[in-house]
């Protein structure tokens, strides 16, 4: 007669196990949040940048001609106080558009709009599936996989599959990945990546409110639902603003011949 | 983006992200924004007029479904949900500005204005008062037509439409690079053409502004701990001095009570939350009617709106009435 001894699940095992499939569907979800999280950021910098290119830097072209226009006023009329006034402040206005209107090189380089493929979503949900800082246990692991997340979100943005492949097979083969070390310490760091990672969650969601809010991602869910509806929006306030300069062009021709002022010639504190 | 790898753009997209260059890009988005709105402004014009039934209660959950909806609004942070029309249609000021939605899809129909800090709305939901950035835009929400706009120097605190929508009450204060040291004014307009129909001046800013529903007073509280009402021509009627900044306030249906919320200051012992206080007046005289006391914990009703229309108030967890003279 054979005897077998049933080993029977002790309560830490059965915890440890819940523990560890709520972990896995947090993960999971975090995956998503922060691909949800990145698609924005990445779909708003493309969009800002061609915000800037589009309609920015007309903006700032159509400040510089009315400077010059109030400008060209004010010296027609050297005793006005109040064109002189209106004068500095316009500008003011021009030259604090033309800085905020320029765009970086990194800016430029960005792509026209941010459509992520599919395998790209797939390995940047695995990658903060996987990496993610908030899975850390300490700090020299939380420092590691930060400086990897970030890697991750700018392989993101750029589209490089190549990198987000590679940066997934070198943590794999790191010994971050190598889980273990008794049960009750296994249980003490799955409860510790719970929390982290709902706070995480929480601040995501925080971020992303606060993205919603921003004239950048109105103006985003703007072209967004012309886009539906089969414009442009970029392209038609381009248009616009064209329409504009053209008028402060005939403006100034029409009253001063065309003189114009490149740059302000009265003195600014 | 981590900032190992961001790009200029970051200071702008990551939430939080201040700085002057963002601040001046956001500027720039905005120009963009109120040029778009002026193309689409024309969209409220297309649309049906709709009889709007203004809606009292201020709702701040995002979810309109949650209201027995059954779509989501998509229009970023919902500040309050200002009206709906029998056919379905709703009225809504959000992140995203004002806007219409359509019943079926909930989908932005028209948007009135994308930019907007404070709105008020008639009581018959004719008219529709906006401020952005001191700039007051008056709508007529029958004829979809802009009716005016008024520019005013000073930054706008409250806004707040006549119960017949003959004038609108604003408290403003002067724009003093230390806000405290600004002088604040009540200015009443008229709001078929915008134009000054009387102004007081304020002991400090405004926290809160509410018209008697028979039009007859109007109530403003202070961060100062003042509760002053005025009569029609701007006559003061009653003041009272509340040890703590006013807000909000709410008159009875019958416009004979006024009740009044104070906030008292953190720095006496107590957690927050157990430092508001609740006072009601005779709105005729000023008379004080009752008071809940300084540590007086309150539970329901929620709302002021609620307090001046029932007969009790719960301190404590124990239910008192106004008969009881509290």
């Amino acid at each position: 007669m054979t005897t077998s001894i049933l080993r029977m699940e002790t309560p830490e095992e059965r915890e440890l196990a819940a523990k560890r499939a709520r972990l896995a569907e947090l993960q999971a979800q975090l995956a998503q949040r922060e691909l949800d999280l990145q698609t924005l950021r990445a779909q708003l910098h493309a969009f800002e940048s061609r915000y800037l290119q589009l309609v920015a830097s007309r903006i700032a072209e159509l400040d510089r001609l009315r400077a010059q226009l109030a400008e060209a006023r004010a010296r027609a009329d050297p005793d006005n106080a109040f064109l002189r006034e209106e004068a500095r402040r316009a500008w003011e206005q021009a030259q604090a558009s033309a800085r905020a209107a320029r765009r970086e090189p990194e800016e430029a380089a960005l792509p026209r709009r941010f459509p992520p493929s599919e395998e790209l979503k797939r390995l940047y949900r695995e990658v903060a599936r996987r990496l993610h800082p908030d899975l850390a246990t300490n700090e020299a692991q939380r420092a590691r996989r930060t400086r990897l997340m970030a890697e991750a979100n700018y392989a993101f943005e750029v589209g490089d599959v190549a990198r987000l492949q590679a940066l997934l097979e070198e943590w794999e083969l790191s010994p971050e990945a190598v889980e273990g070390e008794g049960i009750g310490a296994e249980l003490v760091r799955v409860i510790r990546q719970i929390a982290q990672i709902e706070r995480r969650l929480a601040a995501i969601e925080r971020d992303m409110a606060e993205l919603e809010a921003t004239p950048l991602c109105r103006l985003f869910r703007e072209a967004e639902a012309a886009e539906r509806e089969g414009h442009d929006l970029l392209v038609e306030l381009a248009a616009e603003m064209d329409a504009e300069i053209a008028a402060t062009r005939q403006a100034l021709a029409r009253e001063f011949g065309g003189l114009g002022y490149e740059q302000p010639t009265w003195e600014f504190s | 983006m981590n900032s190992q790898h961001g790009n200029s753009a970051d200071r702008q997209i990551q939430p939080g992200g201040g700085g002057e260059l963002a601040r001046a890009r956001d500027e720039l988005l905005e120009r963009g924004l109120e040029l778009w709105q002026r193309r689409r402004s024309s969209d409220l014009a297309r649309l049906e007029p709709h009889p709007w039934k203004r809606l009292r209660g201020s709702v701040r959950d995002p979810y309109l479904e949650r209201q027995g909806l059954r779509w989501q609004v998509g229009i970023g942070i919902l500040y309050e949900l200002l009206a709906v029309s029998d056919n379905g249609w709703v009225l809504l000021f959000g992140g995203g500005g004002l806007a219409v939605l359509e019943p079926e899809s909930g989908e932005a129909a028209a948007y009135i204005q994308f930019l907007a800090n404070s709105v008020s709305l008639s009581s018959d939901g004719r008219l529709l008062m906006v401020e952005y950035k001191r700039r007051l835009s008056c709508w007529n929400l029958e004829s979809a037509t802009l009716l005016w706009e008024r520019q005013l120097e000073d930054d706008v605190w409250e806004l707040e439409l006549s119960p017949d929508g003959s004038s609108v009450a604003v408290t403003s204060t002067t724009r003093a690079p230390d806000r405290s040291n600004g002088r604040s004014h009540l200015l009443v307009l008229g709001s078929t053409d915008g134009r000054l129909r009387w102004q007081v001046e304020l002991p400090n800013p405004s926290l809160a502004l509410a018209f008697s529903p028979s039009g007859a007073l109007l109530a403003v509280g202070t961060s100062g701990g003042h509760l002053l009402t005025y009569g029609q021509d701007g006559q003061l009627v009653w003041e009272a001095k509340i040890d703590g900044p006013v807000a909000p306030l709410a008159f009875s249906p019958d416009s004979t009570r006024l009740a009044a919320r104070v906030r008292w200051s953190s720095d006496a012992d107590g957690p927050e939350e157990d430092l508001q206080g609740l006072l009601m007046f005779a709105a005729a005289d000023g008379q004080l009617l009752w008071r809940t006391n300084r540590y007086e914990r309150l539970g329901g009703p929620p709302s002021l709106r609620t307090v001046v229309t029932l007969p009790y108030i719960l301190t404590d967890m124990i239910r008192r009435f106004w008969a009881r003279n509290l």
